[in-house]
């Protein structure tokens, strides 16, 4: 189906570098603005669990944040990443360390 | 019990006679006054020590006069010495107020200290099981992280057999490969071809339960950007994908409005179980005809039809469209030619007999030659001519295309 020998099609000459598409450029991959989402979400959370002490709230910005990492690309920055995940652990840790008591379940008081 | 108050004065004087009769000697009026070193032994053996200073409500005759002894100097002295030396008294508490408490116990009840209990929270209890919620979510985290590393290596499975696969023909298709993740370069007719391996989030849990709801599937999507082309746009898709990918790009919607909708040529591809599936939308008929119905295309898309998702060739390519890109652009945005293929990576269910995350060697066969497809197609392409009422109409509908954006950014800036 193809011209045999590769020597008629290769062009060594006309080789073009890659260069990374600027975003909104006809190149552009389409970004999957998973990560971002949850990055905001788990830090939304993290305030919420570590001001109004909720444990829940913390417990739920750790999940955020693993799921913001499940879905985080290559070329992501790792830093943000890291505060995401230190902000939600540090979280969880105040919140036992003001109130040592065990999370109360909702399906407890029905 | 035996109990002797010994006040550590440095100036006091010890006397020579025996406990019992210990006395201060040579004490000023106000020594004796403050230390009555005369012992009573009251019936039931308790220590009754006079004491000390301002007791008015006791007695005299309580305290009998005694007589002052003269002090002891010289060698007498040094020989008691001892007896002022505190530590010759271990274990008694030589501390007046002692005394003092003593005295009080009988006279009036200990009154109770009043006790404020703090607002101190319970400490942890001793029981960890009643924790088990935190442990429940303790253990999903496990289980998340556990599936993350399952599924990371599934998808980098999937990728490097792809690539192994394709790795032969793309070296010999192609001067560079692999300079980004498979960006490939130096070969006629193309500027460049980058191939994207669309893989499901297997690592993520959340996107393996969503996939449960809304299956989707492993997508390859093979981009080649021509040199040169006839000007026309035309897409090839099936109905579902139509609908989310061909209202994204700005080239099919303005190029290839409601009129020109149309189906693949039945005569060639009519006999193919999926033909029904699939949604032609092209600028001009004449181009898409051609390119469809030429023979080795028809076999090779015929035979594969089931994992095609979209084929798109344009040349005015520029990608999804962008939100606020009448406002700020103020001139037409840059295009260009390019031949795009979106694949299946993994064979239909319907088709593989069992469903498994592993490319067998039927796949990789398909997977190959639809990647000769797609280079053939650059090839045919750029060989490609139109005729002289298709390339009028062509260059037509591209300046009323330029003049509809330049009159929009125009008001645009007016406003």
């Amino acid at each position: 189906m193809f011209p045999s020998s590769s020597s008629e099609v290769k062009r060594s000459d006309r080789v073009v570098r890659f260069q990374a598409a600027v975003a909104g450029s006809p190149n552009a991959p389409v970004e999957d603005p998973t990560p971002d989402y949850m990055n905001m979400l788990g830090m939304i959370f993290s305030m919420c669990g570590l001001m109004m002490r909720l444990k829940w709230c913390a417990w739920v910005a750790i999940y955020c944040s693993c799921v913001s990492f499940a879905n985080c690309r290559v070329t992501d920055d790792t830093k943000q990443m890291l505060s995401s995940f230190m902000l939600s652990i540090s979280a969880v840790v105040m919140s036992y360390l003001q109130n040592p008591q065990p999370m109360i379940p909702p399906w407890s008081n029905l | 019990s035996f109990f002797i108050s010994v006040n550590p004065q440095p100036n006091y004087e010890a006397d020579d006679h025996d406990f019992e009769d210990f006395d201060n000697e040579g004490d000023t009026a106000e020594n004796s006054q403050k230390v009555n070193a005369e012992e009573d032994f009251d019936e039931d053996g308790v220590v009754v020590d006079d004491v000390i200073e301002g007791e008015e409500n006791i007695s005299p005759e309580f305290f009998p006069k005694e007589k002052e002894d003269a002090p002891l100097e010289g060698d007498e002295a040094d020989e008691y010495s001892h007896l002022a030396d505190t530590e010759e008294f271990i274990g008694y508490n030589s501390d007046s107020s002692s005394t003092k408490a003593q005295h009080n116990l009988h006279k009036e009840p200990i009154r109770e200290p009043k006790i404020t209990v703090a607002d101190v929270p319970l400490h942890l209890r001793s029981n960890w099981d009643s924790f088990y919620l935190e442990l429940i979510l303790l253990f999903g985290l496990l289980i998340y992280f556990g599936n993350f590393s399952i599924g990371r290596s599934k998808n980098a499975k999937l990728a490097t057999s792809w690539f192994e696969a394709n790795k032969t023909l793309l070296t010999q298709q192609f001067a560079l490969v692999g300079n980004y993740s498979l960006y490939c370069s130096g070969r006629v007719c193309i500027h460049s071809m980058t191939v994207e391996l669309r893989l499901l989030k297997r690592q993520d849990l959340v996107s393996v339960a969503m996939q449960m709801f809304r299956p989707s599937t492993d997508e390859v999507v093979v981009k080649i950007r021509l040199d040169d082309m006839e000007n026309f746009v035309m897409c090839l898709a099936t109905k579902k994908m139509a609908s989310k990918y061909v209202k994204d790009m700005t080239d099919i919607t303005t190029f290839c409005t409601g009129d020109r909708k149309g189906t693949l040529p039945s005569k060639q591809y009519g006999g193919c179980a999926s033909y029904s599936k699939f949604l032609l939308l092209s600028e001009i008929a004449e181009a898409s005809n051609s390119i469809l119905t030429d023979p080795r295309t028809v076999t090779v898309l015929g035979k594969h039809l089931a994992r095609i998702n979209y084929l798109h060739i344009s040349d005015q390519y520029s990608g999804p469209q962008q939100p606020d890109s009448l406002t700020t652009a103020s001139k037409m945005p840059p295009v260009l030619k390019v031949v795009i293929l979106s694949f299946q990576l993994l064979a239909p269910a319907k088709f593989s007999p069992k469903k498994t995350d592993k490319i067998s060697a039927d796949d990789m066969e398909q997977l190959r030659s639809l990647l000769h497809l797609v280079l053939y197609l650059a090839d045919k392409l750029s060989r490609f001519k139109l005729s002289k009422e298709s390339k009028s109409k062509a260059d037509k509908n591209r300046s009323r295309v330029e003049e509809a954006f330049l009159k929009a950014t125009h008001a645009v800036r007016a406003e």
